[in-house]
């Protein structure tokens, strides 16, 4: 009974030691488990905030922000940092007359889930951020939510205030019909 | 041994409590020896991606105790001992199963019931006790078709399957051509018949060939463009109409796929990743099976028939079949589903993550530019195998002739390929 003792405690003591944290850039090189893939040189703090687009009447409001050692895996593998983000849609934003039309932030009855992020990703540079989008701004009723890729490159980077080439696509099959209903190519402006 | 097949055409079957699985419930094989009696079903589904084929069965002892298993059955990658011989080695496993996850009063009707085959006559009888009488009847339910199958015979311990560590035994594999077969055996422990899968992924795969005359040269055209096309192509073919006909082209060079209407069903989709070779990818893309995923969500892919076929400029032809409809539908599952399941989402992003990425911080594994379609072929399958989506991958020839079965090996870590033809 007692080395079975001692054994536990070994293995939970070389369990808690186990996690290593690494530049977020080493990701996929290597073994990925127990290591903790951090944004050691502060990629992505351009992205984090506010971003807006207005066209015509309507204004796509996106916000953004830093999700720090993510679990990722399930039981949890590895940790990242990661953007998260959600998005609103509005109509005649600043005015009197401003209507939210779609938050993405948004509770499932039938599932029992509340979607607090859609977007999720991050940037090895600074000026280009990568990232998985799902638009539940589509038809819930047949489309429900559609996933697709989402990049946003940051045109004047040191500027005030900073312009961004808002992107949303995917990368292969596409069903007739099914569109992304959130914007997929304007410029947005960070507030 | 008895065997009992259902004259009905339509597959019944029973879930497990917990939803893992599905038992089909229209053929039966019973053996009875003197200390156990032993009810072999079809799982509908594999339960692993490397079996070919699996059987649950329930095991009913004299004392009434019940033990219930899951009977996987896969190729032997190791067949160098038998390669002298003109036939097929299998392996066989079993999992004993919990019973928390049965609910026996399902299998009542299949189990309790009483049913003779008569193999002179080739007539199905049921006996039915009448309490009131003391008496049994026998009623004779049908004498056409009952077919035991090619495959079973007698067993002498071994069978066509191979023995497990407790002295199980398995009588011979399923019946040429699909049907069932059985046997028995006296191995020293438990006895069970083998019901082997009428509905492979390469069944599949062949029936479409011979389905559809004109598919090998639809898709050998596909293959002659992937190197100039600007956009990429794409074929189908419903279930209501017998020709192949081309898909749109998205304003983005995409292949997209209509929607069909009513009960149309998709039996057939055929794509190509075009040149330049070092800009595509070499296997199917995340968004390609995103893709198949809503067509089944709405019911638009008849998948007892469904193949997918990828033709790329780096040289490779895949084909694609999904084989647990379920799984596959579970893992794209999104918030609006009833079906959504946190954990498989989180499991989904994560392998995402890993092997497809689409984040400009982190190299996925599969990549556009990767120069090994080998690799890429095992990345894919490990993709597959850790989301669990329940698909088959096969490997074409260029004339499209060939297909194998690929399946990481787990003991070797190689890719084994098991021809279809």
């Amino acid at each position: 009974m007692k080395n079975i003792i001692i054994l536990i405690l070994i293995l939970t003591f070389v369990s808690c030691k186990a996690q290593q944290t690494v530049n977020l850039n080493t990701f996929n090189q290597g073994n990925n488990v127990n290591k903790y893939f951090k944004d050691i040189d502060n990629h992505f703090i351009p992205f984090l905030g506010t971003w807006e687009n207005t066209t015509g009447e309507i204004t796509l409001r996106v916000i953004l922000y830093k999700t720090e050692r993510k679990p990722y895996g399930y039981p949890v593998s590895f940790y990242m940092d990661r953007i998260e983000g959600k998005f609103l849609i509005i109509k005649n934003a600043g005015t009197i007359l401003e209507e939210i039309i779609h938050d993405s932030v948004k509770y499932y009855p039938i599932s029992g889930q509340t979607l607090t992020s859609v977007i999720l990703g991050g940037s090895s540079n600074g000026i280009s951020l990568g990232a998985f989008i799902q638009d539940n701004s589509v038809d819930e009723n047949t489309i429900g939510i559609l996933e697709g890729n989402l990049t946003m490159k940051i045109l004047n980077i040191g500027n005030i205030p900073l312009q961004a080439d808002w992107k949303v696509f995917r990368k292969g099959l596409s069903i007739q019909g099914w569109d992304f209903n959130v914007p997929t190519d304007v410029i947005l402006t960070k507030q | 041994m008895d065997y009992y097949k259902s004259a009905h055409k339509s597959l019944s079957k029973i879930n497990t409590i917990d939803s893992t699985f599905s038992i089909l419930t229209d053929e039966i094989i019973e053996v009875v020896t003197d200390s156990t009696e032993a009810y072999t079903f079809r799982i509908e589904v594999p339960t692993h991606a490397i079996s070919l084929f699996e059987n649950f069965v329930i095991e009913k002892f004299n004392n009434g105790t019940y033990k219930f298993y899951i009977y996987r059955y896969r190729d032997n990658p190791e067949t160098t001992r038998f390669s002298d011989l003109d036939e097929d080695v299998i392996l066989m496993t079993r999992e004993l199963i919990n019973s928390s996850r049965i609910d026996l009063d399902d299998f009542n009707d299949y189990i309790a019931q009483k049913l003779i085959y008569d193999e002179s006559s080739g007539c199905l009888f049921s006996l039915e006790q009448d309490e009131d009488c003391s008496c049994e009847y026998l009623y004779v339910l049908q004498c056409d078709n009952i077919n035991p199958g090619g495959g079973g015979s007698d067993g002498d311990g071994s069978g066509g399957g191979s023995s497990d560590g407790d002295g199980d035994s398995s009588g011979g594999s399923g019946g040429g051509g699909g049907s069932s077969g059985g046997g028995s055996g006296n191995g020293g422990g438990s006895t069970v018949g083998v019901l082997s899968s009428d509905n492979t992924p390469c069944d599949k795969v062949n029936r479409l060939n011979t389905n559809i005359p004109t598919l090998k040269q639809e898709l050998l055209n596909l293959k002659n463009i992937v190197d100039t096309s600007p956009t990429e192509r794409g074929k189908y073919k419903l279930n209501s109409t017998s020709i192949i006909q081309n898909a749109p082209v998205g304003v983005n060079g995409e292949v997209v796929l209509i929607n069909p209407s009513g009960n149309q069903k998709y039996e057939m989709i055929a794509h190509t990743h075009n040149a330049p070779a070092e800009d595509t990818y070499s296997v199917f893309s995340y968004e390609d099976l995103y893709a198949l995923s809503q067509l089944l969500r709405e019911g638009k892919i008849d998948t007892n028939n469904f193949v997918a076929y990828l033709i790329t400029a780096d040289g490779t032809n895949y084909a694609l079949t999904i084989d647990n409809p379920t799984q596959f539908s579970n893992t794209f599952a999104i918030a609006t589903d009833r079906a959504f399941d946190m954990n498989i989402a989180v499991n989904r992003v994560t392998q995402r993550t890993l092997y497809y990425s689409g984040d400009e911080d982190v190299e996925p594994l599969i990549k556009e530019d990767n120069t090994s379609n080998t690799d890429d072929q095992k990345l894919f399958l490990d993709f597959v195998k850790n989301t669990n989506m329940g698909l088959s991958l096969f490997e074409i020839s260029d004339d499209f002739e060939t297909y194998k079965k690929l399946t990481n090996n787990p003991f070797t870590g190689d890719i084994d390929k098991t021809n279809c033809n």
